[in-house]
C-alpha cells in the first residue's frame, strides 16, 4: 500500500517525489527531530540555546560520532556488531595517555600504538567472527572481558600519565564559542569516511558485501578480506575515539569509555542503517549522536537521576525503533 | 550399544558434555584430590547454579529464534526486588521473593511483546530494555547492600538428602523445563526458531509462541536472581552485568545453535559448569604455580585473561564439534535412506 501511494505520488509531481525522498530519507527525519530537541530544550530553559550551551553539545556529540564510526563499518557490512568498542576505546584513551604523558613529541608514536592494537584486536574479532564462525555479538562481548584484562595488565589497574598539551587544546578549547576543535575534527572524519565509502574500490566492495554476501562473492569481491578489513577499521577507529576521548577527559580510568558501546549502536541505528546492512552512511550516524547527546542533555538539564535517565534512553529508544525500524508482518 | 553411540553423537548438547569432560580432565590433576570432595562439589554448584538458571533462560529464548541481552540487568532488579522489599518494607520474605519473581517475568512479558507484536529486532529490543531494567534496579536500590536471613542462605549452601541443596535445584529447573516442553508449545517454540515463516505456513501463532518463551525465560532469569540474591545475601545494583555475557557463552558452548531451533538444557548447563570449571583450574593453576616458584608473583590480572581466552577458544571449538555433530546426523539419514 505505501510503496503503490509512493510510486503514484512521484510520478505525478516534482514536490510530491522530493517530499517522499526526504521522508523515506531516516537521517533527515532524525535531522528535524534534533532541531525539534533544540526547541524543545529552549522552551524547558532559554540558556539551553546559548552558543556556547550549543558548542558543548556539539562536542559531545563529536565524541560520541568517533565512537560510532567503527560501529557504522561493522553494522552496514551485514549482520554485525561490535561490542568490544566500549573497551577498545578506553584501551585507546589509556595508551594514548600513558605513551604521551605531556610530550607533544610524542603524538604520532601513540597514534600508531593505538591503530596496531586496534588492528590487532580486529583482526582477532574477524577471526573468530569469519573462520570459527561465532556470531559476532558473542565474539565481540567475549573479546571486550579480554579487552579489559588488557587494560589492567597494561596500566597495573590505575593509568598515570596525561595528553600532550596541544592535544588537550584541541580536546577542550573552542575556535568559535559554538564550535570546538572536536567538531571540527569530527568533520575532518565525516569527509575522510565519506570519501572511504563512496569513492573508493573498498567502498563499492563494502557495499556490495552488504547488500547481498553471496553475488558479492560471485561478481568477484572478495568478501572475507572485506569484512576483516571491516572489523579491523573498526578496532582502529575505536581506539582512535579513545585518543579523543582522552585528549576531552584528560583524567582516564579502566574502562572508562565503555559506556559508549550502547549510545553508539543506537546512533548507527537511528542514523537510518539498518541492521541487516546494504546501505547507511556515516553522516546518518553523526545525526543520531546529536539526537541522542540532546536528549541526555535535555534529562540533565531536568535535573534527572542515572537511574531516571537509563530508563528513559532505553524507551526513546524503542520509541525510534518502533518507528523505523519495524520488520514487515509475516504473513507478506 | 550401536544405538547408544549414535543417541550420544546426535545429541545436541554433545559440544557442551565433550567440553566439560576435558574441563574435568584438566582439572583432577591441577586441583588434586580434593576435586572429588562433596564439599568442592557443593561449592562449585553454588556458585554456579544463577549461572545455569540464566543460561536456561537463555537457551529457550535461542531456541525460539531470539536472544536475550536483558537477562544480566533482570537478574539484578529480581535481586534488589527482593532484598528491598524485605529490608526497607518489612515484607514476609516468601511474599517478597513471589513479587521478585513476578518481576523477573514481567520483564520476559514485556520484551516478548514488544518483539513479537511490534515486530522489532530481538537483539535492539532487549539491548533497549537492558538500559531500561539497570534503570529500574538502580531506582529500586540505588546503593549495594542488605541482608537476607540465615534461614534462607544457610540451606542454599548445605546439603539435601546427600547431595547439595543446588543439585535438587537445578534437577528441579530442568523437570519444570521438560513438564512444559511436552506441551505443543515446546514444540512450536523450537519450529518458530527454526524458521519463523515455515512456522507461520504451518498454522502457528508464532507471535504467542515468541511471547511464551519470553516469558518461561523471565521465569528462569527470576529464578536466577533469587539464586543470586541466595548466594550472596545482599542486594547490588549491578551485580547481574557480567551474566548477559556468560549466559550467551554457555549456551553456545553448550552446542545451541543461533537461527536453527538446534540446542539442548542440557548441553547450556554443561556450558556453566564448564566456564566456572575453567575458572576453577586457572585459579588452581596460578596458585600451584606461585608454589612451585616462591619467588614468583603473577598479577591477579593474568588469571582473568588466561580465562577468558580459554572461554574464546572453547567458543570457537563449540564449532568445530557441532560441524561433527551435524555431519553424522547427515551421514545418519543417508544411511537411513
Amino acid at each position: 500500500m505505501g510503496i503503490d501511494l509512493r510510486r503514484v505520488l512521484s510520478g505525478n509531481t516534482s514536490f510530491s517525489s522530493v517530499y517522499f525522498k526526504l521522508k523515506s530519507n531516516q537521517a533527515f527525519m532524525m535531522l528535524l527531530i534534533a532541531i525539534g530537541l533544540f526547541l524543545i530544550g529552549g522552551i524547558i530553559n532559554v540558556r539551553f540555546l546559548s552558543l556556547t550551551n550549543i558548542g558543548s553539545i556539539l562536542g559531545l556529540a563529536a565524541l560520541l560520532g568517533f565512537a560510532a564510526a567503527g560501529q557504522t563499518l561493522v553494522v552496514a557490512v551485514g549482520g554485525g556488531i561490535d561490542i568490544s568498542a566500549g573497551s577498545m576505546m578506553s584501551l585507546g584513551a589509556i595508551i594514548a595517555v600513558q605513551v604521551m604523558n605531556i610530550r607533544n613529541l610524542l603524538i604520532l608514536p601513540s597514534l600508531v600504538y593505538i591503530l596496531i592494537t586496534g588492528a590487532i584486536i580486529g583482526l582477532i574479532n574477524a577471526g573468530g567472527i569469519i573462520r570459527a564462525k561465532v556470531p559476532p555479538l558473542v565474539m565481540t562481548l567475549a573479546m571486550a572481558s579480554v579487552i579489559t584484562s588488557i587494560q589492567l595488565l597494561y596500566s597495573g589497574g590505575t593509568p598515570e600519565g596525561k595528553p600532550a598539551p596541544i592535544i588537550t587544546f584541541i580536546g577542550t578549547a573552542r575556535l568559535l564559542p559554538m564550535l570546538p576543535y572536536l567538531v571540527i575534527v569530527a568533520i575532518i572524519t565525516v569527509i575522510l569516511m565519506q570519501f572511504l565509502l563512496n569513492r573508493t574500490v573498498f567502498g563499492r566492495h563494502f557495499f556490495a558485501t552488504g547488500n547481498n554476501v553471496n553475488a558479492a562473492f560471485l561478481s568477484g569481491v572478495r568478501v572475507h578480506r572485506i569484512k576483516t578489513l571491516v572489523y579491523m577499521f573498526s578496532g582502529m577507529l575505536a581506539g582512535t575515539a579513545g585518543f579523543w576521548f582522552a585528549a576531552y577527559n584528560t583524567f582516564i580510568n579502566v574502562n572508562i569509555a565503555n559506556h559508549f558501546v550502547l549510545p553508539s549502536v543506537a546512533a548507527v541505528i537511528i542514523g537510518g542503517t539498518p541492521f541487516s546492512g546494504g546501505k547507511g552512511a556515516y553522516t546518518g550516524s553523526i545525526v543520531g549522536a546529536i539526537v541522542l547527546t540532546l536528549v541526555e542533555s535535555i534529562l540533565i538539564m531536568l535535573k534527572m537521576e542515572e537511574a531516571g535517565r537509563k530508563i528513559f534512553y532505553g524507551i526513546i529508544l524503542i520509541g525510534l525503533l518502533a518507528a523505523y525500524n519495524r520488520e514487515p508482518p509475516i504473513r507478506q | 550399544m550401536i544405538d547408544v553411540r549414535r543417541r550420544i553423537l546426535t545429541s545436541p548438547g554433545l559440544p557442551g558434555y565433550s567440553l566439560l569432560l576435558i574441563a574435568v580432565i584438566f582439572n583432577i590433576p591441577i586441583q588434586g584430590l580434593s576435586f572429588f570432595s562433596l564439599w568442592n562439589f557443593g561449592s562449585i554448584m553454588a556458585n554456579t547454579t544463577p549461572l545455569i538458571m540464566v543460561a536456561i533462560a537463555q537457551t529457550v529464548i535461542i531456541l525460539s529464534g531470539g536472544v536475550d541481552l536483558s537477562c544480566g540487568a533482570t537478574m539484578a532488579f529480581v535481586n534488589v526486588t527482593a532484598i528491598a522489599l524485605t529490608n526497607s518494607y518489612n515484607w514476609p520474605i516468601p511474599a517478597a521473593w513471589a513479587v521478585a519473581l513476578a518481576a523477573g517475568i514481567a520483564v520476559g512479558l514485556m520484551n516478548g511483546a514488544v518483539i513479537a507484536f511490534i515486530r522489532l529486532p530481538p537483539f535492539l529490543v532487549t539491548f533497549a530494555s537492558m538500559s531500561i531494567v539497570s534503570g529500574l534496579a538502580l531506582w529500586v536500590w540505588p546503593i549495594p547492600g542488605g541482608t537476607v536471613p540465615r534461614a534462607l542462605y544457610g540451606p542454599y549452601n548445605g546439603f539435601f538428602l546427600v547431595l547439595p541443596t543446588t543439585v535438587w535445584l537445578v534437577v528441579l529447573a530442568v523437570l519444570i523445563w521438560y513438564f512444559l516442553s511436552r506441551f505443543p508449545m515446546g514444540t512450536y517454540m523450537r519450529a518458530v526458531g527454526g524458521g519463523e515463516r515455515y512456522a507461520y505456513a504451518s498454522g502457528i501463532r508464532t507471535e504467542r509462541v515468541k511471547l511464551f518463551a519470553y516469558a518461561v525465560g523471565g521465569f528462569y532469569t527470576g529464578i536466577a536472581g533469587l539464586c543470586l540474591t541466595a548466594l550472596t545475601a545482599s542486594g547490588d545494583p549491578l551485580i547481574g552485568l557480567p551474566f548477559t555475557l556468560k549466559s550467551i557463552a554457555a549456551v553456545i558452548l553448550g552446542g545451541t545453535l543461533f537461527d536453527v531451533g538446534w540446542g539442548s538444557i542440557g548441553g547450556s548447563i554443561a556450558g556453566s559448569l564448564f566456564l566456572s570449571l575453567v575458572a576453577n583450574i586457572v585459579f588452581f593453576a596460578f596458585n600451584n604455580l606461585v608454589n612451585l616458584f616462591p619467588g614468583l608473583q603473577i598479577s591477579t590480572y593474568y588469571q582473568e585473561l588466561v580465562s577468558n581466552v580459554i572461554i574464546i577458544l572453547g567458543l570457537s571449538s563449540a564449532v568445530i564439534t557441532q560441524k561433527f555433530g551435524t555431519k553424522t546426523r547427515l551421514q545418519k539419514k543417508r544411511e537411513a535412506g
